[in-house]
């Protein structure tokens, strides 16, 4: 049992020996002269037992009374013994998250206001206390053991620096709160300024630390309440020019910005800088009056780099001031076909593999022509984009291969097998893939077009209205339907019925790209091949399934990273000193620690590659908005004892306390202890005088 | 050089006007030595007829009616009571149980040892003021009025008399006897009954607050001589009460066994005991017809006395009546 008022229950304890005290020294009688003992010594001798039993009922009913009412308002909780001993454990949850980054004066940030009223509460502890540090900057850990050695702990906090992650308070609270077997008196800094994005999430994970947190006094730093002047990039997507007669290697980024406070500034200057520090590209990013938000593009000319960071001018959250970026390099994409090619004779032989692989050559692209048979035993490392153009030959042990490739980032493009209307492939293909594709039945006769009106698919969209052009005389005379698919996929393209022809098949569980067509580009299904169409729907699928893969190599800082098979046992480097160490990578292609940093980051495998992967710390994680007090009573509610910096220590806010049920209990117990003495006690008054009548 | 003592302060004015209406009666008929207002079995001069009883031969013819010899032919002799004075003998216990008091002094007391050394009005005060009040009764009626005082002895005697100076005689008695020592009846009992050779009045003055069977054969004795006997119990009403607190350490003022008792605790017991053993005492009185009265210290003596002289004397002039 534990209390919430440790100091009630001790004063209890000391009330409830006053009556042993008293019974001890009223036991030393006071001498009465008396006419003759003889009545009394009868009356003693009579009720001798009966007398030595009260007198001790009534002492313990008097002590009972006593020590459950002072235990009673002590607040009791049961959870484990706690006894005051006298020495105090001070943990100190100390916020390091992005928002303990925000500039709250020239030159004071908001790690440095917790670092004050840190070394405050340590400079007031008594010799033999200790203290401990807890950093609530995800992933949490104890900064310092609790010790009694104060000075290493005032030198720690000192040398605390905020971090670019999210802040986990719950987690950081639960390595402050003591074993239940834990005997030393424990109190807790909650030093933060509780700005929203602190908060995230924290109200519900809550529930995880409300038991043993009573055994904790809670000392909370009130919240910052000034609302801050920021301005952040909350995103930034690559995109390509449609226009061809620009470099190939040209990038334009698409930056969106926020901003909160006063809005003084018209515009905001923007650059873009490569890895190594290079600006390459600068512009402006316009803000309407009255608007919170804003989007600006900068266009990157001839990169070959493949990674930059947008950022703005330092303001007060300088941690949402920097976006990382990615693009698929300027490297020969590495495409394989899956299929047969042989001795085909005309262009009614022609296989759909065929097809596929002249229109991409014309590309420049060079596929690699792989066997299904002998998918299994290949290296999928450095390949890109797979076109399986002979589904039907895939066995079992190939359609897992390429589940993992798609699962770990690459992008694949389906469809039916030409020979064969029936598709025996979906029953090994849907569980490998994670789609039912065994839903789309069997291929079936269907003469119809292409629609006039093709949907504005991400994939196509360099081609813009130009597409609608290009479908249109595409003639179809077999066909898969597609429309069970339909609603967990986005369409690409679409036939005059309204169904689909394309679709990209979506999966949140799946960082690559699943692409599928209604029916294959062989001649005996479609007149695709023979069609202008043909040419940019191959290329723009390899080109554009890139795109969307490499915006897919996005990690969050301080998550253990899943880069896939092709990156077992690789490293993570930075692409700057600055930012960490190398991460390394497990056999699984999980990283071993926790990203530490947000940024860019090289992926270099095994066999030498190199892959930007993007670490980026969510802006809602930086959000430096502010919090009431008020909003802040969930957890004061939840957590027991719980007072602020700036209020004297017996000022508890009313509402944050939550009276134990056992407070009740043992105050009930205590009136019928009185009630009981009260009684008992009489038994000694003369209920009725005996009268004795006269002769 | 003590103050010369005034018997006046002992006799309250209060308890004189309470007593003044009634007479002090015997319950049977008492050999007087001299006249009074009580009747005797001797026959005198001073006669009333009691009886007729037959001649036998050896009679005085001083005595034969000879009215009834010459209505019927028949030999009667008168028979008459004579009326004579009563001897009262008033035995006061002075053990030091009756030094207890816890009422204040009460103004214009001449006081006794008791009371000077406790400041109090204590029982044997009590016993004093009633002791002074029946001796002027008594004396006031012609009757020859005794007093012992005991404790574990005798340890004052005031012969009988019914001279004038006698009330005087008593009173220095009482106010100057000291008082201590523990209660034996029996001795003042023995001590009295050997100096009192015709049937008279006792009156035992005491606490009671001792074992019963020393009293118990002491009145015994007392009532087979044929004397008549009133036994007045005399406690303060702290004893009745018992209205003490705490724990304590009971000490017995006659050298008994201290006793060391939570008194709210024992209260209860203890007034159950008290109770007891006036039952006792109760039931003693009736097995030898003596009179029983029960005196408050804390309250005047005069209603109790006033209202033992009003049932013995109706109980007289029942008898005289029949």
């Amino acid at each position: 049992m534990n209390f919430l008022h440790p100091g009630l229950a001790m004063a209890a304890v000391m009330v409830a020996a006053l009556p042993v005290l008293l019974h001890l020294l009223l036991r030393r009688p006071r001498t009465t002269a008396w006419p003759s003992t003889l009545l009394l010594q009868r009356a003693i001798d009579r009720m001798r037992r009966r007398r030595n039993m009260d007198r001790w009922l009534l002492l313990v009913l008097r002590v009972a009374a006593l020590l459950l009412l002072g235990l009673g308002m002590a607040g009791p909780f049961v959870s484990g013994d706690n006894v005051d001993q006298g020495a105090r454990r001070l943990w100190i949850v100390i916020d390091d998250g992005a928002t303990s980054a925000e500039r709250i004066g020239a030159s004071d940030r908001s790690i440095d206001r917790s670092v004050r009223q840190a070394i405050t509460l340590v400079d007031g502890l008594a010799e033999g206390d200790q203290a401990g540090v807890v950093m609530a900057g995800r992933p949490v850990r104890v900064l310092v053991q609790p010790t009694a050695d104060l000075q290493r702990v005032r030198r720690a906090l000192q040398e605390l620096e905020p971090r670019a992650v999210p802040t986990d308070l719950p987690a950081a609270l639960t390595l402050a709160i003591p074993a239940s077997e834990d005997p030393v008196r424990t109190e807790a800094l909650l030093a933060t300024g509780w700005r929203r994005g602190a908060m995230r999430g924290g109200e519900a994970a809550l529930a995880t630390v409300t038991d043993g947190a009573r055994r904790v006094r809670w000392i909370a730093m009130p919240p910052i309440d000034r609302t801050a002047d920021n301005r952040g990039i909350v995103g930034a997507a690559v995109e390509r020019f449609v226009n061809q007669a620009l470099d190939p290697r040209d990038r334009s980024i698409r930056i969106s910005l926020a901003r909160t406070g006063a809005r003084p500034m018209a515009e905001d200057d923007l650059r873009v800088a490569l890895p190594s520090g290079e600006v390459i590209a600068q512009g402006q990013a316009p803000w309407p009056a009255d608007a919170d938000g804003t989007m600006s593009t900068i266009t990157v000319r001839q990169s070959e780099s493949g990674a930059a960071t947008v950022s703005l001018s330092s303001d007060a959250q300088p941690l949402d001031d920097t976006i990382p970026v990615i693009w698929e390099a300027n490297q020969q994409p590495r495409v394989w076909l899956v299929g047969r090619s042989g001795d085909e004779v005309g262009l009614e032989r022609t296989s759909a593999s065929t097809w596929i692989l002249r229109a991409i050559e014309s590309s420049g692209l060079v596929p690699q022509m792989v066997d299904p048979a002998s998918l299994a035993l290949r290296s999928a490392k450095g390949v890109d984009v797979i076109l399986v153009g002979r589904p039907d030959l895939v066995d079992s042990a190939g359609w897992a291969w390429l589940g993992r490739f798609v699962d770990d980032g690459g992008a694949m493009l389906l469809m039916p097998a030409a020979d064969q209307p029936e598709q025996a492939w979906f029953v090994d293909a849907s569980r490998p893939l994670r789609v039912d594709l065994t839903s789309c039945g069997s291929a079936r006769a269907w003469t119809g077009r292409l629609a006039a009106t093709q949907p504005r698919s991400a994939l196509l969209s360099i081609l813009g209205a130009e597409v609608d052009q290009l479908a249109e005389p595409v003639q179809v005379t077999r066909r898969l339907d597609l429309t069970s698919l339909a609603e967990t996929s986005e369409p690409v393209l679409r036939f005059e019925d309204g169904s689909p022809a394309m679709l990209m098949i979506g999966d949140r569980a799946r960082s690559g790209t699943l692409l599928m067509l209604a029916m294959p580009p062989d001649l005996g299904w479609t007149d695709l091949p023979l069609k202008p169409l043909m040419v940019p729907l191959m290329q723009e699928t390899v080109r554009a399934a890139m795109s969307m893969t490499a915006s897919h190599r996005r990690l969050h800082v301080s998550q253990i990273a899943s880069l896939g098979p092709s990156a077992a046992e690789g490293v993570l480097l930075p692409a700057m000193e600055s930012m960490g160490s190398a991460v390394e990578i497990d056999q699984d292609g999980r990283s071993r620690s926790p990203v530490p940093t947000p940024g860019l980051w090289k992926l270099r495998r095994k066999d030498g590659s190199e892959t930007w992967y993007a670490v980026e710390l969510d802006p809602a994680d930086a959000d430096i908005g502010s919090i009431d007090r008020a909003d802040l009573l969930p957890w004061a509610q939840a957590l027991g004892d719980w007072r602020w910096t700036d209020e004297p220590e017996t000022g508890v806010e009313t509402g944050s306390r939550m009276e134990s049920p056992w407070t009740w209990l043992l105050l009930t117990i205590a009136l019928l202890c009185l009630l009981v003495e009260t009684r008992w006690s009489r038994r000694g008054s003369p209920r009725r005088t005996p009268q004795v009548q006269s002769a | 050089v003590t103050a010369p003592l005034r018997a006046e302060a002992y006799l309250a004015p209060e308890t004189l006007a309470q007593l003044a209406p009634f007479e002090l009666r015997a319950r049977m008929l008492v050999d007087g030595l001299g006249s009074g207002m009580h009747a005797s079995p001797r026959q005198g001069q001073a006669v009333e007829f009691a009886e007729h009883r037959p001649y036998t031969p050896g009679d005085s013819l001083r005595n034969l009616d000879w009215k009834v010899f010459g209505r019927s032919d028949k030999l009667y002799l008168k028979r008459y009571e004579q009326e004579t004075n009563l001897d009262v003998v008033i035995l006061a216990d002075a053990s030091s149980s009756m030094r207890f008091g816890t009422l204040g002094m009460k103004s214009g007391w001449g006081g006794t040892d008791a009371g000077r050394d406790s400041g109090a009005w204590t029982k044997f005060d009590c016993a004093a003021a009633i002791t002074v009040a029946i001796a002027h009764l008594c004396l006031e009626q012609r009757d020859r009025v005794g007093l012992e005082v005991y404790a574990d002895d005798v340890r004052s005697v005031v012969r009988r008399s019914g001279a004038k100076g006698q009330w005087r005689s008593m009173v220095q008695a009482l106010a100057t006897i000291r008082v201590g020592g523990a209660s034996r009846p029996a001795r003042a009992i023995d001590q009295a009954l050997a100096t009192l050779t015709t049937r008279g009045l006792f009156f035992i003055l005491s606490d009671f607050l001792h074992p019963l069977e020393e009293l118990q054969s002491g009145l015994a004795k007392v009532r087979f001589r044929g004397h008549d006997v009133v036994l007045v119990q005399i406690l303060d009403r702290q004893e009745t009460r018992f209205t003490l607190e705490g724990f304590r350490r009971f000490e017995d003022m006659e050298g008994g066994p201290a006793v060391d008792a939570d008194a709210e605790v024992l209260r209860h017991a203890y007034l159950e005991e008290l109770a007891r053993h006036r039952q006792e005492l109760q039931r003693i009185a009736r097995s030898q017809a003596c009179d029983i009265i029960e005196v408050d210290s804390h309250a005047s003596v005069g209603p109790p006395l006033a209202a033992l002289l009003s049932r013995r004397e109706a109980a007289w002039r029942a008898r005289r009546s029949s």
